[in-house]
């Protein structure tokens, strides 16, 4: 047998260009980052890719190899697989495929604190008539089991559903009692202060494998400042939760994560150092949202994202020293952005979508059997607004999809077609919120270049991808660590 | 205060990409653009502070949307394929 000559084992020259976005870095402009449409990436000089644009890359020079294993470019279409994009695509999109899996039960309205940020309309503690009903519950359980999910996360909010625990064991029970017959893989999460658990709770809760989800803001003086009761001990109160949370389910069923108010700004490293101090190895630095209470206040604790994005590069430099140091311990966030930017695997996080998570990964059953498709729809419908209602528990959920409220949602709800989202080179891995824009601009597309969802990924996606350009190897192999562990954030994971 | 002024020539970029790039400075300040003959003369006006090297950053931004213009016209149709082949055997199960 006789080979060929060598050129024939060449392929052609040239290239074709496949479908890019890109940006210029931030730190360095005359750099870019170009990215595919399913988000994997490289960095390079812009004059590169106006050259790779142009059709002047070389197949012998080494960018070469780079776009093409990066499917940025593509040689031969008829002799190329693009099997390895689409893979990826759908890879990156996989939870599209089974429908919500995050379900939260609001059991009540009633609270005893009386957070500055509060995102809900709070009741007092003895006012019951803010308490999910029989009707409304049983009948929320039958709409659960319509959606496809195999795997649904059950999560308890309120308020406090400390205060209706009879709601929560019941709707745990009746869950519990239909699923012999569906076979779903369910897990419980409880969204709470955690202020005088009795053991019979954490008993029943222990039981049913709950894990729990609490805020601390910080030390002491920053939590209860944030965060008062009439006793100004709420600080006290949760470090007891946590403790006995944690003897009575397992250390790594308690998790916290911490609402930073302009207050909080300027105490990065004693919110992690508090972190620390209490054995936590996952801190979620969440800035404030636009809703409830978080409104009236806002003068007094809002404040613009861009003084948070200083305070998260502050803070995420103190984490990595302390990690650095040998304790173990990760942003929650960062990690799940990582994930994004580092693997082409989907993730849980309802809130970066696209087609938007409301709706299509979370639902939320409100105390007086309406049903919203996400915690913010709620919040706005508390604040009197309740367009975005999708029905009430006794209607089948075919007709939640069908909603008009739904319509609207899904209309802003595919970041890859809104305008200046459609050109990002983070596109594939971010996501659409049409609630979040309705909320703080009054529209639901909304205006790029000032919202605030879209300055807090840019700014965070961007923060990354400078620490991984240009951090030494200890700090990206410890980011390339994060990327590869599985997200540990509780709230909106489903 | 702080206003600036550049003229971009139709002749080497669209009114789409001057617009498009103009857009991306909404946040941080008020635009009018003035077409002229065979140019396009952009006006820049800060609604805070004025910023350093703005001028120099529409140039960017404007080159930029040209770059994203011939991307577009390269690679729209691929674009919808692909994504139609990656999406085509979606199907969730109903609910």
């Amino acid at each position: 047998m006789k080979f060929r000559q060598n050129e024939a084992f060449r392929g052609t020259q040239g290239y074709h260009l496949m479908p890019i976005r890109f940006r210029r870095l931030p730190w360095n402009t005359s750099r870019v980052l170009v990215s595919n449409l399913a988000g994997d990436w490289l960095t390079c000089a812009h004059s590169d890719l106006e050259r790779a644009v142009q059709g002047g890359l070389d197949s012998k020079e080494p960018l070469f190899a780079g776009f093409l294993g990066h499917s940025l470019i593509a040689t031969e279409p008829d002799r190329t697989s693009f099997a390895p994009l689409l893979s990826q695509m759908r890879t990156r999109k996989a939870y599209l495929e089974n429908g919500p899996q995050l379900h939260i039960f609001v059991v009540s309205l009633r609270c005893h604190h009386t957070c500055t940020y509060c995102q809900v309309s709070r009741r007092p503690v003895g006012d019951s008539t803010f308490d999910m009903a029989n009707t409304a519950s049983s009948l929320s359980v039958e709409r659960l089991f319509e959606w496809p999910s195999k795997d649904l996360t059950i999560e308890f909010q309120g308020g406090e559903p400390l205060l209706h625990f009879d709601r929560v064991r019941s709707l745990t029970e009746a869950i519990v009692r239909r699923n012999r017959t569906e076979s779903r893989n369910l897990r419980f999460v409880l969204a709470s202060t955690l202020h005088d658990l009795t053991d019979d709770q954490l008993a029943f809760m222990r039981e049913h494998r709950f894990v729990l989800s609490t805020s601390l803001d910080g030390p002491e003086w920053l939590h209860n400042a944030n965060r008062p009761r009439p006793e100004r001990d709420s600080h006290k109160r949760t470090l007891d939760g946590i403790d006995r949370g944690r003897r009575a389910l397992g250390e790594d069923a308690v998790s916290a994560l911490t609402t930073l108010t302009r207050k909080s700004l300027d105490h990065p490293q004693a919110i992690i150092d508090e972190y620390r101090l209490r054995g936590f190895h996952t801190v979620s630095l969440r800035p404030l949202s636009p809703y409830g209470f978080a409104v009236k206040t806002a003068e007094r604790s809002g404040y613009p994202i861009a003084d948070f994005i200083r305070f998260y590069r502050i803070a995420l430099d103190y984490i990595l020293s302390i990690n650095l140091s040998g304790y173990v311990l990760v942003e929650s966030y960062g990690q799940l952005l990582l994930s994004q930017l580092l693997t082409p695997f989907s993730h849980g996080y309802v809130d970066l979508r696209s087609p938007t998570g409301a709706g299509l990964g979370a639902i939320v059953y409100d105390f007086d059997g309406r049903v919203y498709p996400s915690d913010e729809a709620r919040m706005l419908a508390a604040m009197g607004d309740t367009s975005f209602a999708l029905g009430t528990v006794d209607q089948p959920v075919n007709e939640w999809l069908s909603s008009p409220a739904m319509h609207r949602v899904m209309a802003a709800g595919v970041a890859e077609s809104l305008p200046t989202c459609a050109d990002c080179a983070y596109v594939s891995l971010c996501g659409a919120d049409p609630i979040d824009h309705y909320a703080r601009q009054k529209d639901l597309i909304g205006h790029r270049p000032t919202s605030s969802f879209c300055a807090r990924q840019m700014g965070l996606f961007d923060l990354f991808v400078e620490k991984l350009e240009t951090g030494n190897r200890e700090i990206r192999d410890m980011l390339e660590a994060w990327a590869l562990q599985r997200p540990t954030r509780l709230e909106d994971v489903a | 205060m702080g206003t600036i002024e550049q003229t971009f020539s139709l002749g080497l970029f669209t009114a789409d990409a001057i617009t498009r790039a103009v857009h991306r400075f909404g946040a941080t300040h008020s635009a009018e653009l003035f077409h002229q003959g065979e140019v396009v003369r952009v006006v820049l006006t800060p609604r805070t502070e004025p910023a350093a090297d703005v001028q120099a950053d529409l140039r960017d931004a404007v080159l930029d949307e040209s770059l994203r213009e011939s991307v577009r016209g390269q690679t729209s149709r691929l674009h919808e394929t692909l994504l139609a082949a990656a999406f085509k055997d979606l199907r969730g199960q109903s609910a």
